[in-house]
């Protein structure tokens, strides 16, 4: 399968080499990286959290979406989970596709997606602060 | 019958634990499942109305009836990515 959760550095050079097919006209590579700084607050490190069998079924249904609407070589999903320090990557989409448009759009509309339906989470792991759950009502929250 | 329900992140924080079991009357709408959880478990109030349902890895609607023995997670908002 081309989707991937693990817990090692995410190899973006195997992730192209994977999506490289002669057929291709364009390889886009999306890398989603840990901050440092959110407002005033410091992370120190990110733990992701998954649940892992429908996280995968979710990444496959995404997967197989993008193929039927766009006109797609291939596609590489890897997701990291556990500690991320600062600066690495925590996700990674590959996409090839004859003419560059069908790889930005499907690039793109893949991580929104993932962002909204796939079954990860991050914690916090802030300077002097408590670690916190990232959920996106939070400000619904009261927090 | 009992159904279990797998927790995930500030689900499982706020009751220590990556499951919780319900004793109820089956079929179930995840709604009133909902209210039960409240009963049992006051400290998930805060997340719950944010969270959805999965059963067997799929996403389901507040008026879906459970039945029988499926796996069922409490999926709270996801900050994957």
């Amino acid at each position: 399968m081309a989707v991937h959760l693990i817990h090692l550095e995410i190899d973006t050079q195997r992730m192209l080499a994977a999506v490289s097919q002669t057929s291709a006209g364009a390889q886009l590579l999306f890398i989603g990286t840990t901050r440092d700084i959110t407002g005033d607050r410091v992370t120190q490190w990110l733990d992701y959290e998954a649940y892992k069998p429908m996280a995968v079924s979710k990444l496959e249904q995404l997967e197989s979406t993008a193929n039927e609407r766009w006109d797609i070589c291939a596609i590489e999903i890897v997701h990291r989970l556990g500690k991320i320090l600062p600066g690495e990557a925590s996700v990674a989409i590959a996409v090839s596709s004859p003419h560059r448009e069908d790889a930005f759009a499907c690039g793109r509309w893949l991580i929104d997606t993932l962002k909204q339906d796939v079954p990860i989470w991050k914690q916090e792991h802030w300077l002097d602060e408590q670690p916190q759950w990232i959920h996106p009502v939070d400000k619904a929250l009261g927090e | 019958m009992t159904l279990k329900i797998k927790l995930f992140a500030a689900a499982a924080q706020a009751i220590d634990s990556d499951h919780v079991r319900v004793a109820c009357a089956t079929p179930v709408t995840i709604q009133a499942l909902k209210l039960l959880l409240i009963e049992q478990h006051p400290s998930l109030e805060t997340i719950l109305p944010y969270c959805r349902f999965a059963v067997d890895h799929e996403f389901i609607s507040d008026d879906y009836a459970i039945t029988a023995d499926h796996e069922l997670a409490l999926i709270p908002p996801v900050s994957g990515g």
